[in-house]
């Protein structure tokens, strides 16, 4: 039988034991742990003051993760779009030889950040949450021909990105 | 192996190292206390207003609409005890009917000339000529005047004409913290190591020759973010609190704003400047000089309902102008039918800079044509001003159509300024609106 109220303590307990793990998908929709734990308190509030509106805590992991995604790509965050200092300090280059300033070595994942933000919470959904196209959707709040060209068109920018004009799946 | 596996690998590898960070069910709570206690003293002021005899709309409308100026959240909502209206417009609604299309699209709709200033499309620089040339479209915090944009491109800032060529007014070898412009000047921040602890050295360039024509080093961590006369308005911080302060150019003189920690700058214009909490809950305006800190709107940025995100000013001061967005359908079930109804949930949301008063008159207008406002952008350049009486919009219909709407502030009045659909060589194209230079 579903537990009917989130009250401050089960709301303690969700957090001690699930706070991690949604930090960690905040940091894939973010790109940064600082705003990745802005994000996941952010969501955490939203959820308590809409606690009466839970139906059943047992979903409220669903409903954190909901309000996650849906402040992600709606967040605005002026204060340091692009502009975070680095203690690494970058030479002048001229415009086209940009991507040359990152010096991660996952190239990849520097491609994934560069997506934005629906896009991205697409492809974390996924390929890191291992949800179904259905459950992308659902969670997304859109259709599931929405996921699909999301997905295609996200796959079609990192091919190109990293030089791979043609899909994995046609190479000999 | 696969990019899909790639990916999948990438995701695990970039998480392996999470920090651990401390308990944020207390944050969580206190903040949720905050929006609550903020939420009940809209209330009280509704009822005060309504035993003093005011007549207000707190019902939604038939278009759903809050006709109440101030934030709909859901506690001013669920405790009103006032009659619904709900079936006759108040006399504030916004005269739109007969610049609404029909449900047919956005092809009914008037057509007006294009933005004043240019945008980015796709890497593309649009300009109010309706001709385009091809730049970067890795630009960060992009501002516009009718003949350029600044930007921030890689480490440096730079200028693209309007034919598309670029220059490189600012080359310093340190991390830029953020940058503000008006006509002539450009101000900028970098960050400096000294001491183990980190500071920012400030430097005012001319725009054209990009000549430095005054410096302050060694103030805290700060970020220009406008000019308000012969101030610098700057964002002060290290990235996770954020406070304000000034650079007064006629002392050359440093000043932290006795504000709360988290309140930061969004954008300056004449006299005042716009700040918000980090988190957006709160909203106030600020005399910059003498400092004098106007009003606090608070309540709606962390309504479960509601969302507010206003980043800039009108050009004459008076009024700012941000986003709105409904998280109504935000369902714990995740009932399908709920989500769907998401999916026109954001709209350009109007504040009176002397009261903090909120304008919802754009709801409708956007609920009934199906638009919202094409999020996937930087949101805060989805509304900008194009004059003191006009936004320029970037929004989107159900079928992903993406077109930049002029609406008069005033009356309600959209149109369409430019349609994407002109550019026929452009696929799945990516407006970026800029905000432009006062």
């Amino acid at each position: 039988m579903a537990v009917t109220t989130l009250d401050e303590l089960r709301f303690r307990e969700f957090v001690a034991s699930r706070q991690q793990s949604l930090l960690r998908t905040a940091y894939l929709l973010t790109g940064d742990w600082g705003t990745a734990e802005d994000l996941v308190q952010t969501a955490l509030t939203k959820t308590y003051l809409a606690r009466h509106r839970i139906r059943d805590v047992n979903s409220i992991e669903a409903y954190v993760r909901a309000a996650m995604i849906t402040t992600s790509t709606s967040w605005w965050r002026r204060r340091w779009h692009g502009e975070r200092p680095t203690e690494a300090l970058p030479e002048p280059t001229p415009i086209h030889d940009l991507n040359a300033e990152y010096d991660d070595r996952d190239a990849l994942w520097q491609h994934v950040r560069k997506l934005p933000a629906r896009q991205r919470a697409v492809l974390v959904l996924r390929y890191y949450e291992d949800l179904s196209e259905a459950e992308t959707a659902r969670q997304l709040g859109v259709s599931v021909g929405t996921v699909k060209s999301q997905t295609s068109r996200s796959m079609h920018a990192l091919r190109a990105a990293l030089g791979r004009t043609v899909p994995e799946e046609t190479r000999p | 192996m696969s990019i899909e596996e790639e990916l999948r690998d990438s995701f695990h590898a970039q998480v392996e190292t999470a920090p651990l960070v401390r308990d944020l069910a207390d944050r969580s709570l206190r903040r949720a206390a905050k929006v609550r206690r903020a939420q009940a003293a809209v209330s009280i002021a509704v009822v005060a207003l309504i035993a003093s005899g005011v007549t207000l709309r707190l019902a939604p409308s038939r278009n759903g609409d809050h006709g109440v100026a101030e934030t709909p959240s859901e506690s001013t909502a669920a405790s009103s005890t006032v009659p619904s209206t709900s079936t006759s417009p108040s006399p504030a609604e916004p005269t739109v009917a007969n610049s609404l299309p029909p449900a047919s699209g956005l092809d009914a709709w008037p057509r007006g000339p294009g933005p004043k200033v240019p945008f980015l499309l796709d890497g593309r620089l649009v300009h109010p000529s309706g001709g385009s040339t091809t730049v970067l479209s890795e630009l960060q915090r992009p501002v516009a005047t009718k003949e350029r944009i600044v930007a921030m491109v890689g480490p440096g800032i730079q200028v693209i004409d309007a034919a598309g060529s670029s220059k490189v007014v600012v080359t310093e070898k340190l991390p830029i913290l953020g940058f503000a412009v008006d006509a002539t000047r450009l101000a900028y921040g970098v960050q400096v190591l000294k001491g183990g602890k980190y500071t920012s050295n400030l430097r005012l360039v001319d725009i054209n020759s990009g000549k430095v024509l005054q410096r302050l080093d060694g103030v805290p961590q700060a970020r220009p973010v406008g000019f308000a006369g012969d101030v610098v308005v700057l964002g002060v911080g290290d990235g996770a609190e954020g406070s304000s302060g000034s650079w007064l150019l006629a002392t050359n003189s440093f000043n932290a704003w006795p504000h709360s920690l988290n309140d930061v700058p969004q954008d300056s214009v004449g006299n005042v400047a716009l700040v918000s909490e980090q988190d957006a809950s709160c909203i106030g305006v600020v005399d910059v000089n003498p400092y004098h800190h106007r009003f606090t709107r608070c309540a709606g940025g962390e309504s479960p309902s509601y969302g507010d995100r206003f980043s800039t000013l009108s050009p004459d001061g008076k009024r700012y102008a941000g986003t709105r967005e409904s998280f109504e359908g935000v369902d714990p079930g995740l009932d399908p039918e709920a989500w769907a109804s998401r999916a026109i949930n954001n709209w350009p949301v109007i504040g009176d800079a002397a009261t903090g008063a909120t304008d919802d008159r754009f709801r409708s207008v956007f609920k009934e044509a199906e638009l919202r406002l094409a999020s996937e952008q930087d949101p805060d350049n989805l509304v900008v001003w194009e004059d003191a009486s006009h936004i320029l919009a970037d929004a989107q219909d159900r079928i992903g159509r993406e077109v930049i709407l002029r609406c008069e502030v005033d009356t309600g009045a959209c149109e369409v300024a430019f349609d994407t659909a002109t550019l026929s060589s452009v696929e799945n194209a990516r407006l970026t609106l800029v905000r432009p230079i006062r």
